[in-house]
């Protein structure tokens, strides 16, 4: 099993869009078994997968995992792919964690037990920087931050990476990706010339595409219903790097 | 560790529509677009229904073999298998996490193929106000397939089969299914797997090893020995037949383990026939058991071949390749031999002949003439029987000292062996519980006795092959595998030698001597 969190401190670069596209293509191909756990309380990407909680569902049945979380992850509608629907009550999530004897390893804990039925999991998760995220951090094998092209973007990554080094955390994780990028933009293409050839971020990109943002029409993933698309392009190409590079 | 899923199931009535169950439900349930597909599906178990038992089917669809669970309907594990076979041994399939699957229900048997139907499927998705699939509906219509395409409807099912996570939705449309329908009309997929088998004409659960010969206590033991016999016989001709098909290596196992108990009963309960006809039979069925003797042991080292390679080290395990390509030579050989001793008419009159004798013992069972005025009721027969071998167990085990020699341990395990031929033959008798404690007792000093002398028998065999290779071409890199297997057989001999006393001491204590005299008193 490998795990692979969607994060970024900054809020509106892209989380879910890769979150639900790149869970959709890890399901594929031979009977990968793959959950996206929606960790926002936003609930976007349950939302995309037109999926909402059970109504007893909330942030304590989520901390004490095994047999409440299993009850909860349902089916989409794309053999393979399962999710865990966010729910509202998540936002106290970090409040709940205080009150547990080793918080940071709550998550991967309770993830451990779907080991044997997952081969990845996929973490949409909150653009924040608390006790909760320290707690995906220390579950994630792979943090995938999409970064916009752009100075505050790039800004909120280094001071991920500087949290990491700080508090001792394995930087090695992470690997920036940049995602909704304008070649048409000066900017953009300088700080992808600057910063996109260091190794800790993916040589894949994903273009800015209106087909993205359209994914709340057809509440699907991209590469499920306009395959053809220059981002569900760009999503398979970003996937096969990753498997490449990160999933030996 | 998962919530469980289950198909929920319907037998709609004739003329049924399934577009009525979308028309005023007061459910807010709509159907997805329609979708037609035809299915076969071939159903295997093995010979003694080993996977029906734990309420599993495996079915083979196209390129697919899945594991079902018959309650919920659903498959559990699934695995790529192109030949839709006669028949495939568990131990062949190459997906590890599906053969672990298959081999905890059966590791030696192989599963045969049982019925073929063909399932004309006619699909929908069931969707939620979000548009979401919740579950899929399936009207589904089974036919028996049989060979050139000829086909006979079995029955009509309608199954709501939840996605993950959706069983309360589920279950919601299908109440109102229900109610539709009438309840009467809900069923189960282990019933349609009884429908296809009816329909096949495969009699189900109509086979296992164990006696399960109900004895009367007060009934002449004449008569009940007959019916165990019987019994016994009955086992023998089940397995005949398959012998030389060689699918599987227990046909000849319970053939020789019928053969065995036959000899068991006639050994041990004196006075069923007149002397010169029991000895004639025993006769018989020694012979019956050493013209297979052979064979067996082919089979038993075949089995062990991934056992041996595994002890040998990476130098010497390809060299023992030479010594298995004999042993498939001599199997075909002695496959040949046997078969053609199941076929001889001597055997077979031998057989006929005995099962008229039992018939018409058990029909009218004229005590043979004796001196004894004792009592030779079944039960009083039993007990004594029973009570004479156990103490026979004792007195032999109790003489065997600290050093057990290799015939003292194997003499022993002759001993308990007709020890547990009697307690399982005469099981009927005796309350259920003691019997299964005591059972389990003996049980346990059996594994290590068994094991103590396979391991030496082993040991004699593959030193016989070593001692045939002098008259052979040298292949000395085959001696030395078969002299690493033969110390590492040694080895683990000795430590099972250790543990025989400790084992036997858990046998000969109080507690299994209360056991015996409450089952032998009672």
């Amino acid at each position: 099993m490998k795990t692979i969190a969607l994060y970024s401190i900054k809020g509106g670069v892209g989380k879910t869009a890769a979150a639900v596209n790149l869970s959709y293509l890890a399901s594929k191909g031979d009977a990968r078994q793959t959950l996206i756990c929606d960790l926002d309380p936003q609930g976007a990407s349950s939302f995309y997968f037109r999926i909402s909680p059970r109504d007893k569902y909330n942030s304590t049945k989520f901390l004490e995992g095994s047999a409440k979380i299993y009850k909860n992850i349902k089916a989409t509608d794309f053999e393979g792919l399962d999710l865990l629907p966010s729910d509202f009550s998540y936002r106290n999530l970090d409040l709940e964690l205080l009150e547990e004897k080793k918080p940071q390893k709550k998550l991967r804990k309770n993830i451990n037990e779907l080991s044997s039925e997952y081969r990845y999991i996929f973490f949409d998760c909150p653009p924040n920087l608390t006790l909760f995220s320290e707690s995906i951090f220390a579950a994630a094998d792979i943090i995938l931050v999409p970064v916009i092209p752009t100075t505050l973007s790039i800004r909120t990554y280094e001071q991920l990476r500087k949290f990491f080094n700080d508090t001792g955390l394995d930087s090695s994780k992470i690997r920036g990706f940049f995602n909704m990028v304008e070649k048409r933009k000066s900017m953009h293409r300088e700080i992808i010339e600057q910063r996109g050839s260091q190794p800790d971020f993916l040589k894949s990109s994903v273009p800015y595409n209106s087909e993205v943002e359209k994914m709340g029409i057809y509440r699907a993933p991209l590469n499920a219903v306009h395959p053809s698309s220059a981002a569900a392009k760009a999503f398979r190409q970003l996937w096969e790097e990753i498997q490449v590079d990160l999933l030996p | 560790m998962t919530v469980e899923q289950k198909s929920i199931c319907f037998r709609p009535p004739e003329g049924f529509e399934t577009e009525s169950l979308f028309e005023d439900n007061g459910l807010s349930v709509k159907p997805g677009k329609t979708q037609k597909r035809r299915v076969r599906r071939i159903f295997y178990d093995t010979f003694e229904w080993q996977l029906l038992a734990n309420n599993t089917a495996a079915v083979q669809e196209n390129r697919l073999l899945s594991l079902y669970n018959l309650d919920t309907g659903l498959p559990f594990a699934s695995v790529g298998h192109s030949a839709a076979a006669r028949f495939f041994r568990p131990f062949e399939l190459e997906d590890e996490k599906f053969r672990s699957e298959i081999e905890r229900y059966t590791e030696l048997r192989a599963l045969i193929k049982r019925c073929a139907v063909e399932v004309d499927i006619v699909s929908q998705k069931l969707l939620d106000e979000e548009e979401k699939t919740i579950a899929i509906l399936n009207r589904e219509t089974y036919f028996l397939f049989k060979e050139k395409k000829s086909r006979i409807l079995i029955t009509e099912n309608l199954a709501i089969t939840p996605l993950k996570g959706f069983q309360e939705e589920a279950e919601t449309f299908a109440s109102g299914t229900g109610k539709l329908l009438g309840r009467e009309h809900r069923t189960r997929y282990r019933d349609l797997f009884m429908q296809f088998m009816d329909a096949a004409g495969v009699p189900v659960n109509d086979y296992s090893s164990k006696i399960r010969i109900t004895l009367q206590p007060g009934d002449p033991v004449q008569k009940s020995a007959a019916s165990l016999l019987l019994g016994t016989l009955d086992i023998m001709k089940r397995n005949e037949p398959w012998i030389p098909e060689n699918i599987d290596t227990e046909f000849l196992h319970d053939y020789r383990v019928a053969v065995r108990r036959t000899r068991s009963v006639l050994g041990t309960i004196r006075d069923i026939f007149d002397s010169g006809t029991t000895a004639r039979y025993r006769n018989a069925f020694r012979n019956a058991g050493k013209a297979c003797n052979a064979l067996r042991d082919c089979d038993v080292y075949l089995l062990r071949e991934s056992d041996y390679r595994a002890m040998l080290p990476e130098s010497l395990a390809p060299h023992i390749a030479a010594f298995f390509n004999e042993l498939h030579e001599l199997h075909r050989i002695e496959l040949r031999r046997f078969s053609s001793f199941l076929r001889s008419k001597a055997y077979r009159a031998m057989l006929d002949e005995w099962n008229g004798l039992l018939g018409e013992t058990e029909r009218n069972p004229v005590p043979v003439a004796t001196q004894d005025t004792e009592d030779r009721s079944t039960l009083a027969v039993a007990k004594k029987n029973i009570r004479k071998a156990w103490k026979k167990v004792l007195r032999h085990g109790r003489a065997i000292p600290a050093q057990a020699s290799d015939a003292e341990l194997h003499s022993l395990r002759i001993d308990c062996k007709k020890l547990r031929y009697l307690l399982e033959l005469f099981a009927s008798l005796f309350p259920d519980k003691t019997m299964a404690t005591v059972v389990r007792q003996l049980k346990e000093l059996q594994e290590n006795l068994g094991m103590f002398v396979d391991l030496a028998v082993q040991q004699q065999y593959l030193a016989g092959h070593i001692e045939q290779m002098k008259e052979k071409p040298s292949d000395p890199e085959l001696a030395a595998a078969l002299g690493g297997l033969i110390t590492t057989l040694h080895c683990r001999q000795q430590k099972t030698r250790k543990l025989f006393h400790r084992t036997f001491r858990h046998f000969d204590n109080d507690e299994t001597e209360t056991l015996f005299n409450a089952l032998l008193n009672s």
